[in-house]
């Protein structure tokens, strides 16, 4: 199987992340810890994009209310792209992320005090692979999930649970 | 879009393969040989090559310190395009159709008349246009072996990965979830078992879509 078609014939991975990632955020308000980042918040910021394959006609759309989300999902939507903002300590991060390829869009990073060229960029590297570990470091939380299936079950309940949120 | 906007996006990939240890003494004539070339002189369509990170009008990489850092390599791939408006190009083949059927005194065009005119009139008006230039930054992290690129467009990805493998003669890999994951897994047992992973079911609907995907 060539790469592309990988990529296509396992997106959902990349969706059931998002969708796990939104409600996770919601159900621990905000509140995350992973082992090597330690504590942080991840809200939803505003905007989902999601699509239903399902219809004859694939729909693609924003989304800006989490009850909206839920209600999207409950009718079979997928999670194509969501915005969050991350704020770790004095510092924050506001980015789309994208289930089909984990590429980041939209990346506001804080704000970088160096004025020399070089550490001007070694700071910028800096805060992007903080961004980028905090999201390896959540992955990495939903493989071990999804890798042990009793783990997972509970992670499935949780989540219907919270798709029925009012 | 460059990495030191104050909004950026990126594209993730691993690099497959290990590199030598002195990349700057391997690799900075490499990467001068796949240095941008302009086509503003010339009639070419499109010109893709690397620059400075720094300075996009330089592909000279002198010194080459300033592109093989500590432990970073930084680039940046330009891509210079010409592009005719569609209706510019129209006008234009209207015109010189007119012309070769006043010439001819014939009022149809054959096929083959009308492909070697559209051809010309678009050579002719490439030379008149000038390239607009595109610049993507590139950070290739050594010691983590994986590297950024500043675009989340699937043409330029192509364009890089080629160039890339042309110039280093390594591979890049897209940090595409399934790829992330198998990463996370400590052994072959765990990989076999990321592999058999399917779709959630969070909600009824989604269960009865009957797309052909399998759940759980």
């Amino acid at each position: 199987m060539s790469e592309l078609s990988l990529i296509e014939h396992k997106s959902y991975i990349g969706q059931d992340f998002l969708t796990w990632l939104l409600a996770m955020s919601e159900i621990r308000g905000g509140e995350m810890h992973v082992p090597k980042c330690g504590k942080f918040d991840l809200i939803f910021d505003q905007k989902v994009i999601m699509t239903s394959a399902a219809e004859k006609v694939a729909w693609t759309g924003e989304i800006t209310s989490i009850d909206q989300i839920r209600a999207a999902i409950r009718t079979g939507k997928k999670v194509l792209e969501a915005q969050f903002r991350l704020t770790a300590g004095p510092k924050e991060w506001r980015f789309n992320l994208n289930t089909r390829t984990f590429q980041f869009k939209g990346v506001k990073t804080p704000k970088i005090l160096a004025r020399e060229d070089t550490e001007i960029l070694y700071d910028k590297l800096d805060v992007l692979d903080e961004l980028i570990g905090f999201i390896d470091e959540l992955f990495s939380e939903f493989v071990r999930r999804r890798l042990d299936r009793q783990s997972w079950e509970a992670e499935v309940d949780a989540i219907r649970n919270w798709l029925n949120w009012t | 879009m460059g990495f030191l906007s104050s909004s950026t996006a990126f594209t993730r990939f691993f690099l497959i393969g290990d590199p030598p240890v002195n990349l700057q003494e391997h690799f900075t004539e490499a990467v001068r040989a796949n240095a941008f070339w302009d086509i503003e002189k010339t009639d070419a369509e499109r010109g893709l090559g690397w620059v400075e990170f720094d300075d996009f009008t330089s592909d000279a990489f002198d010194p080459p310190e300033r592109t093989f850092l500590a432990d970073l390599v930084v680039l940046t791939l330009r891509i210079d395009k010409r592009s005719i408006p569609a209706t510019v190009r129209r006008l234009y083949v209207k015109r010189e159709e007119d012309a070769y059927r006043r010439k001819t005194g014939r009022k149809h065009l054959s096929k083959t008349e009308r492909e070697e005119i559209g051809d010309k009139v678009e050579k002719d008006l490439l030379a008149k246009i000038l390239p607009t230039p595109s610049l993507y930054d590139v950070i290739w992290n050594v010691p983590n072996a994986t590297v950024l690129l500043g675009t989340t467009s699937q043409a330029v990805i192509s364009d890089f990965m080629e160039l890339f493998h042309k110039t280093f003669g390594l591979d890049l890999r897209l940090t595409h979830p399934f790829a992330l994951g198998e990463t996370f897994c400590n052994d072959e047992q765990e990989i076999a078992t990321w592999a058999e992973v399917e779709p959630a079911v969070f909600s009824a609907i989604s269960a009865g879509e009957g797309e052909g995907e399998s759940h759980e």
